[in-house]
């Protein structure tokens, strides 16, 4: 192995008074791909944006190949040889791919000028010699996929030919051809000699790609080793501080046998195309599938959210879903996937945020009824261990998993009959994401009855009474009961040889 | 299922869908000339003389280089996400000052001319210095200091007139090469422009306005950029005023204020967008000619001159919605 080194002792690092790190160490020597794991909120992205140059620690020591690391700026932290491909993306949409991939390092600069041709030959060569095909460097990467941008940011990453290669959840919105390309990168490099730094939430990834591992919780370091002393199920109990027994809650046997919402061919072009489906009191169904199969389509014409033709019957009354307003008043309420775009207002406060859906049950002639509203945030906020200074606090300062938290806090208050999960659980820590099934459960012990849609299978299998199988927007497979296997439904979704026959 | 992968990598990642040529949103930038081509022809089928008679060429860009000067400017500042209402204030003062105490004749006027200039960059720095550092919005500084530098204007020149320096007159009218000096200069900003576009500078100044967060983990040196931004505007404006001032010949201490709201239409018109990180000098020099041309069809239509304001308006409002349902599909 190489000589390359870097030794984090006693970090510390506090943001307007909450300590997100709190004398973190960390050890990698060259040829290593180290995992970084820990729960939202166990100071990974701070560390992440320490090395990276974007803040700066309040105390504790760094050292890069043998020198103190110390550095004010992320061009300070490139040039000492870490780079990182972050996971907000540092790509900025109005450029071009080449622009991006060669930012500060053009290859031919006179007087300021960029040669753009220069630039576009050698961002062809750069993506040319990472295998990466079909993107064309003289576009924006405002017209490029998620997908897309963060093979991208991956690239832009390698081409500073780093010593640290630091990759903050890089394969959240990858397919997993393209996560089998990024894990060779990630492989060449580190058997070059380079420290591959990866942070990850799917453990199933770290044990394929990291040979050493370290868990945060809560800005320490509580365990650290490689990667094959280390079992699954040690890793979670780090993570986690406490043994956990089981994730997924049993499910109840109790079922009610009638009908809550009744949806007859459900439509709205092109995505979704006719959906007849009936839920029943207190079930929980599934909703599977590749993405991009009208999911999306389904949840959001569901909460009004889209044009949509077809009939929906909700507890016995036909619903005209002309605008989200239509389905709250009728009891459907939804959860959705981008928390901070969709679900939360950012600069309004936990208990802003909370009340905003339930306000006409709170308010009187326009004007809310601040005791009724603190009694009804109380209750839903306690129910979820949300995790915050006070209920003033902005929901902008709390973790991505407490921020979830705040929005089922809010849709709870609601008390609807049907609740839309739209991939809820999506880039939440195991901790989050076992209390959010617990609820969930809890739910429809109270007769709400949930529509969930996961990437995770077998988040599907363990939670659904029921899943159905969506396939370029219309129902593919009904699976019930002993048929609901991850294998099954897999092989539903891809279809073609993969699938056995129905029925 | 797993997604792991096996010991094999792929050489390729994956195939991706093909590409168009141009970005569908950067068709906002090309909208402007649409606009200029479709009135000229218009104007050139009613009124012809209007565009191509004696001197018709001179006098109409005449009008137009103040405006696409202070255009220049505003699209830079606007890159990052800024305003700059300033430039009337700057303009205002800039013309009261060549009525007033700067207008020697010859080559005297020279450093007076450069110090116009200078100020111009200074007062510019200024609004980049108070804006880099502290988190007050653009519009409100630069509000402020347009305020501030009207007001000199008036200390300065009570009333429209004074004296101006024969020889910025002179400068300011005439040919050169057989085509009128404004044909000239308006040409010189697309050339600047043209260089300009391949800078740093100017990616740094997408960068910004396009994700300031973003731009700061790449590393760009935001405040020094949003000074140099708003400073060329100063400068720009700066040029404006010595061109409006020797073309009335005359100083004017609010002759500026029209140019702020007549450079924002324009720039937008122009097709780059108000909340940063795209835009093009050259657009912005289409839609001030578009925004200038609607006045001369109003002419050639016959129509008393007040439809002249109400198209302008109406042409910006048309602009605009187009432009956002441009953003709107290229984002979904």
């Amino acid at each position: 192995m190489s000589g390359g080194s870097l030794t984090i002792s006693g970090l510390r690092k506090s943001f307007g008074g909450v300590e997100a790190l709190r004398g973190a160490n960390l050890s990698c020597a060259g040829g290593e791909t180290h995992a970084l794991i820990g729960e939202n909120g166990a100071g990974k992205s701070t560390l992440v944006k320490v090395l990276s140059g974007a803040v700066k620690a309040d105390s504790g020591e760094i050292s890069l190949n043998g020198r103190p690391f110390d550095v004010s700026s992320p061009l300070e932290a490139q040039e000492a040889g870490i780079a990182t491909a972050f996971q907000e993306l540092s790509l900025i949409p109005d450029l071009t791919v080449a622009s991006n991939l060669f930012y500060r390092m053009e290859p031919r600069v006179k007087a300021g000028r960029i040669d753009r041709r220069a630039l576009r030959q050698a961002a062809v060569a750069l993506l040319e010699r990472l295998g990466v095909d079909g993107i064309d460097p003289g576009r924006p990467v405002r017209d490029m996929s998620l997908g897309q941008r963060q093979v991208l940011e991956v690239c832009k990453a390698l081409n500073r030919a780093p010593s640290v290669l630091i990759l903050d959840e890089p394969t959240s919105a990858l397919l997993p051809e393209q996560v089998g390309w990024l894990f060779g990168k990630v492989r060449e490099f580190a058997q070059a000699g380079g420290i591959a730094l990866f942070i990850s939430h799917r453990l199933e990834e770290i044990e394929s790609l990291c040979d050493h591992v370290t868990v945060l919780r809560g800005g320490v370091d509580v365990g650290s080793g490689p990667i094959t002393e280390m079992a699954e199920a040690r890793l979670v109990e780090l993570m986690l501080g406490r043994p956990v027994d089981r994730v997924f809650p049993d499910a109840p046997d109790r079922k009610s046998q009638d009908t809550i919402c009744e949806i007859t061919d459900l439509a709205s072009p092109p995505r979704l195309r006719g959906v007849t489906m009936s839920i029943k009191r207190g079930e929980i169904v599934g909703v599977g599938g590749l993405q991009g199969q009208g999911q999306l389509a389904l949840f959001l014409a569901l909460f009004g959210a889209v044009r949509s033709t077809g009939k929906v019957v909700v507890g016995g009354r036909q619903v005209r879903l002309r605008h989200p307003r239509a389905a709250l008043d009728a009891g459907i309420a939804l959860i959705p996937e981008d928390r901070a775009s969709d679900g939360l207002c950012m600069t309004l406060s936990v208990r802003d945020n909370v009340s905003l859906g339930s306000l006409s049950s709170i308010a009187t002639a326009g004007f809310v009824n601040r005791s009724k509203e603190r009694a009804m945030i109380k209750f839903a906020v306690s129910q979820l261990n949300v995790a915050m200074r006070n209920l003033r606090q902005d929901v902008a300062a709390l973790s991505g998993g407490n921020q979830q938290k705040v929005i089922l806090a809010r849709v709870l208050a609601q008390r609807p009959s049907l609740l839309l999960m739209y991939d809820a659980t999506r880039g939440v820590d195991v901790g989050t994401k076992a209390e959010i099934y617990r609820l969930m459960r809890e739910q429809c012990e109270s007769g709400t009855s949930i529509l969930f849609y996961s990437t995770d299978v077998v988040e599907l299998v363990n939670m659904s009474d029921r899943v159905i199988v969506l396939h370029d927007g219309q129902i593919r497979a009904h699976l019930e009961g002993v048929e609901i296997t991850e294998s099954r439904i897999v092989a539903e979704s891809v279809g073609g040889g993969l699938r056995r026959q129905v029925g | 299922m797993s997604l792991a992968p096996g010991a094999t990598t792929p050489r390729r990642a994956v195939q991706w869908r093909p590409s168009l040529r141009i970005s569908s949103g950067d068709l906002p930038l090309l909208m402007a000339y649409v606009y200029v081509v479709a009135m000229v022809v218009a104007v050139l089928i009613i009124s012809p003389a209007l565009l191509d008679g004696p001197g018709a060429i001179g006098a109409n860009f005449s009008l137009v280089v103040p405006l696409a000067a202070v255009c220049f400017g505003q699209t830079l500042v606007m890159l990052t996400r800024g305003i700059d209402l300033s430039v009337g204030g700057v303009i205002s003062a800039g013309s009261a000052l060549l009525a007033t105490h700067l207008n020697a004749q010859g080559w005297a006027f020279v450093p007076e001319l450069l110090a116009i200039v200078v100020l111009g960059g200074l007062i510019g720095c200024l609004n980049g210095m108070i804006i880099a550092y502290t988190s007050i919005q653009p519009f409100i500084v630069t509000l402020a200091t347009w305020s501030i530098w009207d007001g000199v204007a008036f200390g300065v020149l009570p009333v429209e007139g004074g004296k101006v320096s024969p020889t910025l007159i002179n400068a300011t009218s005439g040919n050169i090469v057989g085509l009128p000096k404004s044909v000239w200069i308006v040409a010189l900003l697309l050339l600047v422009w043209r260089w300009i576009r391949s800078t740093r500078f100017l990616d740094d100044l997408v960068a910004i306005g396009s994700d300031e967060t973003r731009a700061r983990l790449l590393g760009v040196r935001i405040p020094r950029r949003k000074v140099q931004a708003y400073a060329a505007s100063g400068l720009l404006a700066a040029l404006a005023a010595l061109w409006v001032t020797g073309q009335t010949q005359s100083g004017s201490p609010d002759g500026g204020d029209q140019f702020i709201l007549a450079s924002v239409a324009a720039v937008v018109i122009g097709g780059t967008n108000i909340f940063g990180g795209k835009g093009s000098a050259a657009s912005s020099t289409m839609g001030a000619i578009a925004f200038l041309l609607i006045p001369i069809l109003v002419f050639a239509l016959n129509l008393t001159s007040f439809w002249g304001i109400f198209f302008q308006g109406l042409i910006l409002i048309i602009a605009v919605t187009f432009n956002s349902l441009i953003q709107a599909r290229s984002r979904g």
